[in-house]
């Protein structure tokens, strides 16, 4: 059954496939071989003439160079990386392939709550492994439920929708909105199916998601997206008031505080203000605590901070420890108009993945975890503003709780790299120039002091280097 | 303590009765966290009766799920359980994901070791798993390089970006660039709103209008119109699973998938192959589409790639992957070391000839049982598909024999309308197990007559 059929008016794809399975297993630098003067298709596939991939030989794992030379042979090239190749990691702890250690104040972009094998963790995946995976959602499982009581029991929310990412969620939250406003209005001709979101906003990259992230770059190739999405100034109470409508529009989203737009938080005016609103024009209002949520202010949800609550909330990043989740937390009162068909997930709360973040979730929900979250957050930004505030570079030290962005008049990149070069490892926000810290929840004073110890004997090289 | 003490002067409720509607503007929710006993809610509570189960999801899960009334704890090879014991044949393998079973011990190996080891540091940086994947995936398929999602829905997506991305990338200075795209009836790509755009079924789309724009559906198998309309240099991308699985188990015709690739050969467009459900192995071949030596642009994959674990990957041709740059596209848990390293595990199994072999024949043998079987039932219109991946369509719903299917000890899935009985065992599925199955449905069948 396996043969190869060449058809007879047109031959092999872009010879570096044609040339691969002949010659070696590995994919040579793309030539393109017209034959018979004619464009290569390929027709055939190449299985059978490919040995089964030999799990045993891991070719790539003896050097960094090797890993990123084949990263940037076989995918697709999305992701401009830091030139760091990590394969193992502990608590804050990371290491390459050449045993390098890091210090991680990243987390995996707000992911590893808990840091690196987190041994609860790590006994709740592999106690579940051996029980059950998947079953998918056409049956009832336990982990699942457990995980969605839990969340009701601890949130404003009284049910959940599991995803597998934040990007998902919010898409959720798009179909939930407009369903609500659909079965809320049953004789209106046109319901409400209009969003509004913010100035350097960020919700994911599937094209619901997408229409409502603000970045142009992101969207503008893509065009066109989901239509219905105004972007208002983030905090502009005025503008925002002129923009949403009651029937026009079905929700709100926003970032209590803005993790990739630049450490921006909301003030308690702004969001108050948008409850009122919302609830005056009939609209929902959607907390998007991906980055923000789960203890990463040093209260369980970021909108705690404020006291101002919304109408669902999406969640995802650091809620299964590292595995892909996402859930979307809803009132009584959105769920009412959801019915069974409308939407839907093969992998979504999947039984392995809701272990994992049960023990998440009940670590990180704990008080004494929370406080120690608020005290070292508080900690963090005054030994920051102590060693980098006098630096001439630095703006604005920013943030709640253990997200921490550093305003600087420079792009930060120079930064980042002196830093990675000393063992550190930081991210960046908003147009490049604000140092983004998001560390595991876990880490400890020390490594906090270190990691600001290792920033201020970097900013010289901001010095070094000021134009773009 | 400390959460407590910064909210603002509100009343603290304890939660509340699901009916309160406007609970939330009387009171404050304070998380519950100071009443949660740390070590009760560490393990799961196996100890919980379906019932129980089943009512507790009626409570805190938004209603988007009509599920049957299993509840699923726990899982071996072809084999699922439930809290009371019961045991249940497994023929549904969560939906054409879990090919390799429950349990696999190669698969728990895998995951073991990367759990001790690294499980996610984001794609800011590079990990191994992810890249060894990648480089097998490439290895074994017409791809040159491969994006990974953690979902066929998310995977799909990718597809909708990079279709257009390459469209705007090789036609730059063209003011009416191709953007839009050609899907099926009876087409099932996914959930988020570019994926929805592309799924036929309107119950799906039209609570959420409007989703993204520029989809024209077309008929599954209508060689005339889609040459047609891909000739009119609009189409970006026509996206096609070779086998409509959620649609109703339809096979496309070698002509069909002919046509669509010189068709978009010709006009530019992009070919794009579904296979979250039909690929890596469940035909019998490693793709679909090799049953008909036609090959895409871009092919879909998700579903069974990472036994179980969320994961999805669109590969590509260099030509569409020249088309895109840093910032594109991304995703914060693609691609993670554990994740990936499941895969691993999974392909390098299903890959292997002799698995591949053992599916053909497998299903093969399973589609004669079946013929044998029920075939002469009056109910029974027409038995379809290759490989594992089974349709029996009937003339009436198939809910009433998935029900007694279930009673008696086996799960089964429907598709289509409702009609069509769809079957798509793990792929280690035995051939005692196959007949057991066709046994089951066979004294499950005057279920039928019983409504009727």
């Amino acid at each position: 059954m396996n043969s190869i059929h060449i058809s007879s008016n047109s031959t092999v794809f872009h010879s570096l496939t044609h040339h691969r399975w002949l010659s070696s297993p590995y994919k040579l630098y793309p030539q393109v071989i017209k034959i018979n003067g004619r464009k290569p298709l390929t027709t055939s596939c190449l299985n059978i003439d490919v040995k089964a991939p030999d799990s045993s030989r891991k070719v790539t794992a003896q050097n960094s160079k090797g890993v990123m030379e084949l990263e940037g042979k076989v995918m697709v090239g999305t992701y401009g990386r830091e030139p760091v190749v990590l394969v193992s990691g502990k608590g804050c702890k990371l290491y390459d392939v050449e045993g390098r250690e890091y210090l991680d104040m990243t987390s995996g972009i707000a992911v590893n709550a808990l840091g690196h094998c987190d041994p609860d963790w790590v006994k709740a995946v592999v106690d579940q492994a051996h029980v059950l995976t998947h079953v998918s959602n056409v049956y009832y499982s336990v982990p699942q439920v457990e995980l969605a009581k839990h969340l009701v029991d601890c949130s404003f929310a009284d049910r959940v929708f599991f995803t597998n990412s934040g990007t998902e969620a919010n898409e959720a939250a798009i179909k939930f909105a407009r369903k609500f406003q659909r079965h809320s209005n049953p004789d209106v001709k046109d319901p409400a199916t209009e969003f509004i979101s913010f100035t350097n906003s960020f919700h994911g990259r599937t094209m619901g998601a997408l229409a409502l992230t603000s970045k142009e770059q992101y969207r503008s190739p893509f065009e066109p997206v989901m239509p219905g999405v105004t972007f208002v100034e983030y905090g502009n109470i005025k503008a925002t008031q002129e923009s949403i409508r009651h029937g026009k529009t079905a929700a709100v989203f926003v970032e209590p505080i803005q993790g990739e737009g630049g450490i921006h938080s909301a003030t308690k005016e702004f969001l108050e203000f948008l409850r009122t609103a919302c609830d005056d024009a009939g609209a929902l209002l959607v907390f998007d605590e991906v980055q923000c949520g789960l203890g990463r202010t040093g209260y369980l949800w970021a909108h705690e901070a404020y006291g101002i609550f919304p109408d669902i909330m999406t969640l995802a990043k650091p809620l299964a420890g590292g595995l892909p989740i996402g859930a979307t937390l809803v009132t009584e009162r959105v769920a009412s108009s959801i019915n069974y068909g409308d939407h839907g997930s093969t992998f979504a709360g999947g039984s392995l993945v809701c272990n994992a973040a049960l023990t998440v979730l009940e670590k990180i929900s704990k008080p004494e975890f929370l406080a120690s979250v608020s005290k070292k957050g508080l900690y963090f930004k005054e030994i920051l503003q102590q060693k980098l505030g006098g630096n001439s570079h630095v703006k604005e030290i920013r943030g709640l709780g253990l997200i921490i962005g550093i305003e600087l008049d420079v792009p930060a990149s120079p930064l980042i790299y002196a830093c990675r070069n000393s063992g550190l490892l930081v991210l960046t926000a908003g147009k490049g120039n604000v140092v983004r810290l998001v560390p595991p929840l876990t880490v400890t004073e020390q490594e906090l002091r270190l990691a600001a110890d290792i920033l201020q004997n970097a900013m010289p090289v901001l010095d070094e280097n000021n134009s773009e | 303590m400390g959460s407590l003490q910064h909210l603002l002067n509100r009343p603290i409720s304890v939660p509340f009765s699901p009916n309160l509607k406007h609970r939330r503007s009387f009171f404050a929710h304070s998380c519950l966290n100071l009443d949660v006993h740390a070590t009760d809610s560490v393990k799961p509570k196996t100890h919980l009766k379906s019932g129980e189960v089943m009512e507790m999801e009626g409570k805190v899960l938004v209603g988007t799920y009509a599920r049957n009334p299993v509840v699923i704890s726990s899982g071996k090879g072809c084999k699922l359980y439930d809290p009371e014991g019961r045991e249940y044949l497994d023929c549904t393998s969560g939906i054409a994901v879990n090919a390799l079973g429950h349990g696999d011990t190669d698969w728990v190996k895998a995951v073991v070791e990367q759990a001790n080891l690294l499980t996610h540091v984001s794609n800011v940086f590079y990990s191994v798993p992810q890249v060894e994947l990648a480089r097998r995936l490439v290895a074994c398929s017409f791809a040159d390089r491969v994006f990974f999602s953690n979902s066929g829905t998310e995977a799909n997506e990718a597809a909708i970006k990079f279709a257009r991305k390459y469209q705007r990338f090789t036609n730059p200075d063209e003011k009416q660039q191709a953007t839009e795209f050609i899907s099926f009836s009876n087409s099932f790509h996914g959930r988020t709103m570019g994926a929805l755009a592309l799924t036929s079924k309107e119950n799906y789309r039209f609570p959420f209008e409007p989703v993204m724009p520029g989809v024209n559906f077309l008929e599954y198998g209508d060689v005339q119109a889609a040459t047609e309309l891909i000739k009119s240099g609009r189409i970006a991308a026509v996206f096609v699973e070779p086998i409509q699985g959620e649609g109703g188990i339809y096979s496309a015709t070698k002509e069909f998938l002919q046509s669509l690739r010189s068709a978009c050969d010709d006009a530019g467009s992009l070919l794009v192959f579904d296979e979250v459900q039909c690929g890596l192995g469940r035909t019998g071949y490693l793709w679909a589409h090799e049953a008909y030596d036609v090959v895409p642009d871009i092919m879909t994959l998700a579903k069974p790639l990472a036994g179980g674990l969320p994961i999805g990957a669109s590969l590509v041709s260099e030509k569409v992957a020249a088309a895109i740059k840093y910032g594109d596209h991304g995703s914060t848990f693609a691609g993670g070391p554990l994740v990936c390293n499941a895969a691993i595990a999974v392909l390098d199994k299903i890959s292997k000839p002799d698995f591949l072999a053992s599916v053909s024949k497998k299903g093969e043998y399973f589609k004669e049982l079946i013929m044998h079987k029920l075939g002469g039932n009056p109910h029974v219109r027409e038995v379809r598909g290759f490989g594992l991946i089974i349709g029996i369509e009937l003339d009436v719903s198939a809910s009433p024999l998935v029900d007694a299917c279930r009673d008696s000890g086996l799960l089964i899935l429907t598709a289509g309308k409702g009609n069509v009985v769809r079957l798509v065992p793990p792929l280690i599925i035995s051939e005692q197990e196959l007949e057991r199955a066709a046994e089951i449905m066979l004294e499950c069948l005057p279920a039928l007559d019983k409504t009727n």
